[in-house]
């Protein structure tokens, strides 16, 4: 038989048979083709549609942000922003100093003080587990049976604390005054009978008992003097503040809530002009356009502003009286006695501190002598006061503020820490197994680390919360470590814990592709490099890390996009704390608790209604977030790329 | 979302199951706040239909706004929130015909708990405002042992975050300092782990082994003390109108009945009737 083959005879080459249509061949080819061609170009069409979705969800916050903000401002809530900033710097004074006073009370005073707290021991008992004797006792009518009653009560209470050894109940109160060292029987008898008229008395907590802090404070000479001033420097400003924020709360609300309100009646007449041939729900629409609009109040923000102007004039003298009356207790406190090492500390960053408080009232009065409630807020400003804003504030009653920094300084102090941690341990695995490990080595090490991969990230989040965090903080309160900056750490979910966390889902990522780099490298170079008399060490270190240092780069930033992306592990152990860090104390910083822009979204998206300003806001987030990853990717594709040009 | 939308689909299609087996049993569908759904409903359910076996309660607890939802797609039968309506969710309702109908569920408290070695028992409303808002930051300025402040709260989305703000702060903000956590346990755990924290909890997870209440303006958390306690607020069931037919009698079981009652103040609420007593005993 003349057989012959399929190659002689040419069929491979012939064209397939198919039709074609608008310039595509309909063949079984051109079919696989045009499926593989096609998934391809869903991604684009996908990401395209991310990008408009995003985009749509997110536009319409900075114009909302800005309409707020000008509310705040025609309203007077900027005014009494301005006046509030001071109070809260003096608050953080106030209690730097207070807790000075009380130290140094406690180290005086603490025999008679000691009555307090025993007395409140009993009280406790009295309230844990004679709760219903006393309440029966309180409801019987006066007659002779309730003096029977009292008596029982009383025997009651003796008991029950008796119950409590003195050992324990000394110890409970030099937790709060560690320098007791014994309980007297004169104050154990004196508190137990206070302890009996606080049964009999209904939960009141005798006056005598009242009455003890401020004896003792008496007894405090100049230091108390000087708390006295202290403590009413700040009654003139606060006064004005309240004022002015009740005014001003006041219009911001009645402005808001009628701009919402004129939206949901337009909304409504809209609704009710579909429905207009619907007799019931016509009514229904009716009825309430008629609940919602005696909401809408007349409200002339011009009239409305005059008062805050009049406040605003009596500003800088209160916020001079407050400085002055601040400084002379200050200069009291230096005459006064101090006896322990943490009071004088604690004076001592107090007086720092009040230099600070002093540049505060500078600063302000100049902004409110400037601020004019009629100024328009342009986008501008709603732009720089979202990304450069200090504050994440929202669900505020008063005014929601939506600052990205706390969130941006969280999201990138993660990410640092996790990369510090990561790159070195990633880069030297993958010199290590590409390099330096035998065969059997590299088949044990390349799939465990990659393997990591696959811990789904909440799972790794509540290891780190439950075993982790745990670990981290003990480690941090052993004494022969307490060298290390920052130790011992401030929160048990901190910057470190998410860092580490993050490091380990980073590290497989940045392992794999270094890697691959390392693997890309022409063996001639390092061949040539052994011919040349380098030792191994010299030529991986001169000569193929150089060479693949692109593709290493590259790497370290696609792991800097997973590690900044990441939100289940930083919601469950980054402590959620939207505030930005405090970096003036170095190191401690990482101690701290943060906020993240992924965890945010994830936190605050729950139950909110779709197109309110605080979802928008989240979207912008969500678009920060989106552009940060895109624009490392591609910084990461130009790198890859200017290495094979 | 994704585990949301699997639950949707599943309860979807369990929903669908149900209906096809038993076309002649009543469905009652209740959704709504995890609050009260995560623990309460559910076990209401199971008694109530140890007398009622022919009903048939399905349950979804997501959140409060997915009540209103629910209800407004007539989606639910009954819907469960720990806050009240909000006005731009009666509009919905307004704009389709119907008027939402309030049923007080229960009462719940909510405790401020503190570490248990932390030697403070009680703190007035004006401390637990200057911890929160920030301008107490140590514990030795409220009588405890000296030591910085650490305050846990929930976050922004729990309807619990805003009735405290209102409570107990009198609607200031909450400082800076606060770390805002995911939910009541996770609450419990940093503040058992932390013998510096502080924060608060519905008064279903006050017990705890390594934490404790503290009394607030001298009352403790407990169920007896609900008239007086500051930090008491409302839970609700909505319906839309009138609750009619095999709702109704599950509505008023719920709300009024003695057994109903047993199970509310076990998982850690307070049953209507009894706070409703307690508080006009205490107007009197």
């Amino acid at each position: 038989m003349n057989r012959k083959s399929d190659l002689a005879d040419g069929a491979c080459f012939k064209r397939k048979r198919g039709f074609r249509l608008m310039g595509l061949n309909f063949n079984a080819d051109g079919i696989v083709r045009g499926f593989f061609g096609g998934n391809a170009y869903l991604a684009i069409l996908f990401l395209l549609f991310i990008c408009i979705f995003l985009f749509k969800s997110a536009i319409g916050f900075i114009p909302g942000f800005r309409t707020e903000l000008s509310e705040a401002r025609i309203s007077g809530i900027e005014a009494a922003n301005h006046m509030n900033y001071q109070l809260v710097g003096y608050d953080a004074l106030y209690t730097k100093v207070n807790q000075a006073f009380i130290n140094e009370k406690r180290a005086k005073f603490g025999n008679l003080a000691t009555l307090v707290p025993i007395y409140e021991e009993f009280e406790s008992i009295i309230d844990d587990e004679l709760e219903d004797k006393v309440d029966e006792y309180t409801e019987m009518d006066d007659s002779e049976e309730k003096q029977a009653a009292a008596i029982k009560l009383t025997t009651l209470v003796t008991k029950a604390c008796g119950e409590v050894s003195t050992e324990e109940l000394l110890k409970t109160i030099q937790s709060r005054l560690p320098q007791t060292t014994e309980i007297s029987d004169n104050t154990y008898q004196k508190a137990l009978q206070y302890a009996h008229k606080y049964a009999l008395n209904d939960y009141e907590t005798p006056d005598e008992i009242n009455e003890i802090p401020a004896l003792i404070n008496d007894q405090m000479g100049a230091f108390n003097k000087a708390m006295d001033l202290i403590k009413t420097s700040d009654d003139e400003l606060r006064e004005i503040y309240q004022e002015i924020e009740k005014i001003a709360t006041k219009t911001n609300i009645t402005i808001s809530d009628n701009r919402k309100n004129l939206a949901s009646i337009t909304s409504l007449k809209d609704e009710l002009k579909d429905n207009a041939n619907d007799s019931q729900v016509a009514q229904a629409i009716q009825t309430r356009i008629k609940e919602l609009e005696p909401n809408i109040i007349e409200i002339d923000p011009a009239k409305n502003i005059l008062p805050i102007y009049e406040i605003i004039a009596k500003h800088d003298p209160a916020a001079d009286n407050m400085v002055n009356q601040f400084q002379k207790g200050i200069n009291l406190l230096e005459t006064a006695e101090i006896t322990t090492e943490k009071s004088t500390i604690l004076i001592h960053e107090s007086s720092r501190l009040f230099q600070e408080l002093k540049e505060i009232v500078t600063e302000r009065k100049s902004l409110l002598a400037e601020w004019k409630h009629d100024k328009p807020v342009t986008m501008w400003n709603s732009i720089t006061a979202f990304f450069f804003g200090s504050d994440w504030k929202t669900g505020s009653d008063r005014q929601s503020l939506y600052g990205l920094m706390p969130l941006f300084s969280g999201s990138l102090l993660i990410s640092l820490v996790a990369m510090a941690i990561a790159v070195p341990l990633a880069i030297g695995a993958a010199i290590y197994v590409n390099q330096f490990a035998n065969k059997r080595e590299s088949r044990i090490l390349k799939p465990s680390i990659e393997f990591i991969q696959t811990i789904p990230s909440v799972v790794l989040g509540l290891f780190g919360v439950l075993v982790v965090a745990g670990l981290l903080q003990g480690m941090s309160e052993v004494s022969w470590l307490s060298w290390i900056p920052g130790f011992p750490i401030q929160d048990r979910l901190n910057v470190l814990l998410a860092g580490i966390l993050l490091a380990f889902m980073a590290c497989p990522t940045i392992f794999t592709l270094a890697e691959d780099a390392l693997n890309n490298v022409p063996k001639a170079y390092s061949e040539a490099s052994l011919a040349m008399g380098a030792n191994k060490l010299q030529t991986v270190l001169k000569i193929i890390v150089p060479a693949s240092l692109s593709g290493i780069i590259a790497a370290v930033m696609l792991g800097f996009g997973r590690v900044i992306g990441e939100t289940m592990v930083v919601l469950l152990v980054a402590g959620n704390k939207a505030r930005i860090p405090d970096l003036s104390q170095g190191v401690g910083a990482l101690g701290e608790s943060v906020h993240t822009m992924t965890g945010i979204i994830a936190q605050e998206y729950g139950e909110l209604e779709p197109g309110v300003l605080h979802w928008k806001a989240l979207f912008m987030v969500g678009l920060v977030l989106f552009l940060i990853s895109l624009s490392i990717n591609s910084i990461c594709q130009r790198v890859i790329s200017r290495k094979t040009s | 979302m994704k585990l949301k939308s699997l639950k949707t689909v599943a309860s979807a299609i369990s929903a669908s199951l149900a209906l096809m087996s038993s076309v002649s049993a009543e469905l009652i569908e209740i959704k709504g706040s995890d609050t009260l759904g995560a623990k309460l409903v559910p076990q209401l359910k199971a008694e109530y239909l140890k007398s009622n076996p022919k009903v048939t309660i399905d349950i979804l607890a997501q959140g409060s706004g997915h009540a209103f939802s629910n209800l407004a797609n007539d989606t639910a039968d009954i819907g469960m929130s720990s806050r009240e309506v909000k006005s731009t969710e009666e509009d919905t309702f307004a704009k389709k015909g119907q008027k939402l109908v309030e049923h007080v569920a229960a009462y719940d408290m909510i405790a401020v708990i503190v570490n248990e070695n932390n030697p403070v028992k009680k703190l007035t409303l004006a401390q637990i405002e200057g911890i929160f808002t920030g301008s107490i930051t140590d514990w030795s300025e409220v009588g405890g042992k000296a030591g910085s402040i650490s305050v846990y709260t929930r976050n922004t989305s729990s309807g619990t975050y805003k009735s405290f703000s209102k409570l107990a702060m009198s609607k200031k903000d909450y400082g800076d300092k606060c770390q805002q956590l995911e939910g009541n346990q996770p609450i419990c755990t940093e503040v058992s782990k932390n013998v510096n924290g502080i924060g608060y909890v519905g008064l279903a997870y006050a017990e705890g082994s390594l934490y404790k209440t503290v009394k607030v303006d001298g009352v403790s958390a407990k169920i007896s003390k609900i008239a007086k306690y500051p930090l008491a607020r409302k839970l609700y069931y909505y319906t839309v109108g009138e609750p009619k037919g095999e709702a109704a009698k599950l509505l008023t079981w719920m709300t009024t009945s003695d057994a109903a009652s047993k199970i509310v103040s076990d998982i850690g609420f307070v049953p209507t009737p009894i706070a409703e007593a307690a508080i006009k005993k205490d107007t009197e």
